[in-house]
């Protein structure tokens, strides 16, 4: 009995986990109402009658979420290594500001760049609500110190001592940073940009106030749609996403391992 | 070949001196080790050849060149690390060749003095491992090849074999030592080992708190340390407080510091001068002390412990004055029981005087 107790319980929280998708997924082939259960016939209708604005949206998303991933990885390596390696007063100060903004709630996030994009447009005229740009900016608030944390940690088991025997070996500085300290540390960096572009993609709150119109990505566009129009579109649309995300871990997986990923391997 | 010379070279970081004021030549190519326990300056002083840090005052000069100013990159110096220090991310091969990459040698030429690197290190059928893939004696051997395919004008040791077993550790002393005059290169070599110290370096620089103790042959260290630190550092040492009688045509005269006092003979070079009536040490070898009478030197102590070690054993006595001395007895000589009262002996060439200090 005890032999089997741990799997049984492992099982049974994969099924609570797993259920609600499953029956999301079972309700997107559902040709019966929209959410009856049990399900009454199979359809591909629902997938077929997907509104071309999620498409739009998905693209929207796609873009914030690699120009997130990219500009936040790009910034946040830098200052990931300052905040790793310096020797300076009000260092710590500094690298708790960093990793600030995952402490604040999204919303407040959200509400504060909404008035922030408000200033810089009574200031300069820009308009950053509503656009990509606005967007991503909103976003990196929070890439930016994922991609810092997932360095920092990286770093932590970073030998020294590889940057010294490539200088030994004859690199300059930036001949050891190209070919030693950014490969050896490209696990972490890779993972930072990942879950920069997966929180990015995921995100409500910041893309609520600072989307919008063209600027609305597909959670925002689903929840719109939850609110006025619930339909078995919807299930289509969370099905598809359900599966690109089941295909993204298992690529994950075979080209960084997901225990490195999450950071449990050491 | 090029040599390598600290001229009056002194590290401080704040109050805390590191080294302090080394004078040293190592001459082309010739293995030269630092000996001392952590903390005594010997890593240091590699890290100043090596350029990793600049010293407080004093030049570095290799080669005739006065590299003090110059940066890792531009001096030509070959480190093996005690952690290994390999790419995670490169081959053997790859690891081996970043010098000769950074250096913007043609790939031919890359792939020529790689193989050959390798070939000398023993590696040919690992070039397209991992360093993960390794054990620590392979890495250590990965990192030797690519420190010396660089040519380096010297080659600098870290404790290279600190982290490995002690089979393997003998195993790769001697590589090493055989690389060493094969490509006959400047080393300087860096331990706590004396063991290590001793069988490999054609001389030995004894540190302690940042400056050297003494320098010579391992035998000249070994059998005239001129210090109690560096008779106690350099294997084991049986001491007794004595005072100095006379010159003899050989030597010195001495009797020690008890009551009563007991003489001995002590002949052959020493590494001061003393004078007569000088407190000082009397040192002899664990080995150079036999059981039994009819030898220059003898005094009589009670057998503690008997200790079997394979190819000897080891006696350990306590003398009248109350001191623990250790004796070697080789199989096949009669062995006393513990508690017995023994006479020890020594030859008056196999003991030395140390200054009381």
């Amino acid at each position: 009995m005890r032999r089997l107790a741990l799997p049984g319980i492992v099982f049974a929280t994969f099924i609570f986990l797993a259920a609600p998708v499953l029956i999301v997924v079972v309700a997107s082939f559902n040709s019966g109402a929209v959410l009856s259960f049990p399900p009454t016939g199979f359809t591909t209708r629902w997938y077929e009658r997907i509104n071309p604005l999620f498409l739009h949206a998905l693209y929207v998303s796609v873009v914030v979420g690699l120009s997130t991933a990219f500009l936040s990885t790009v910034s946040g390596v830098p200052a990931a290594l300052a905040l790793a390696r310096g020797r300076y007063l009000g260092r710590d100060l500094l690298n708790s500001l960093c990793l600030s903004p995952l402490m604040v709630p999204a919303l407040v996030t959200g509400v504060a760049l909404y008035q922030f994009s408000l200033a810089v447009w009574d200031v300069t005229g820009i308009g950053l609500g509503g656009t990509i740009p606005g967007l991503v900016l909103g976003h990196m608030t929070f890439g930016i110190p994922f991609v810092i944390r997932a360095v920092i940690a990286g770093h932590a088991r970073f030998d020294r001592a590889l940057e010294e025997a490539a200088r030994n070996l004859g690199a300059t500085p930036l001949e050891t940073f190209w070919r030693v300290t950014l490969p050896v540390l490209q696990p972490s960096i890779v993972s930072g940009a990942i879950f920069a572009f997966l929180m990015s993609l995921d995100d409500v709150p910041i893309a609520l106030f600072v989307g919008g119109g063209d600027a609305t990505t597909l959670p925002v566009r689903i929840f719109t749609t939850v609110e006025f129009d619930f339909g078995g579109d919807i299930m289509a649309v969370a099905s598809l996403i359900v599966g690109a995300s089941v295909v993204l871990m298992l690529l994950l997986d075979r080209l960084v391992g997901l225990e490195q990923f999450f950071g449990s391997r050491h | 070949m090029s040599d390598v010379r600290f001229e009056a070279v002194e590290k401080a970081y704040g109050d805390f001196v590191a080294v302090r004021g080394i004078d040293l030549h190592i001459r082309p190519g010739e293995f030269l080790t630092l000996l001392g326990p952590s903390g005594c300056g010997k890593t240091t002083c590699l890290r100043l050849v090596a350029g990793f840090i600049a010293p407080t005052s004093g030049r570095i000069v290799m080669g005739g060149r006065d590299v003090t100013a110059l940066p890792p990159h531009r001096r030509n110096t070959g480190m093996v690390f005690q952690s290994y220090a390999l790419f995670p991310h490169r081959t053997v091969a790859e690891n081996i060749a970043f010098g000769l990459e950074v250096r913007r040698l043609s790939r031919a030429e890359c792939r020529a003095r790689v193989a050959d690197a390798v070939k000398l290190v023993r590696l040919e059928r690992l070039v397209d491992s991992y360093p993960a893939q390794l054990s620590g004696g392979q890495r250590q051997r990965v990192a030797l090849a690519r420190a010396i395919v660089i040519k380096p004008e010297v080659l600098l040791l870290d404790e290279p074999l600190a982290a490995l077993d002690l089979k393997l550790r003998e195993e790769l002393q001697v590589e090493i030592k055989r690389i060493q005059s094969e490509i006959k290169i400047t080393t300087l070599f860096v331990t706590h080992d004396q063991g290590e110290a001793l069988s490999m370096s054609d001389r030995v620089a004894v540190m302690r708190d940042g400056a050297i103790v003494q320098i010579g042959a391992p035998d000249e260290l070994y059998e005239r340390p001129n210090s109690r630190y560096v008779a106690n550092f350099v294997g084991r040492t049986n001491l007794i407080p004595v005072v100095v009688r006379g010159r003899t045509d050989r030597g010195y005269r001495v009797a020690s510091r008890t009551a009563p006092p007991m003489d001995f003979e002590v002949a052959g070079p020493q590494t001061a001068t003393f004078d007569v009536g000088e407190a000082c040490f009397l040192g002899a070898r664990p080995e150079h002390l036999h059981l039994g009478t009819g030898r220059a030197n003898a005094i009589e102590a009670e057998v503690r412990t008997l200790t079997y070690l394979g190819s000897v054993w080891r006696v350990e006595v306590e003398t009248t004055a109350g001191e623990m001395f250790t004796v070697l007895a080789h199989p096949g000589e009669a062995l006393p029981l513990s508690g017995a009262i023994v006479p020890i002996g020594w030859r008056a060439e196999s003991c030395f005087l140390l200054k009381d200090a």
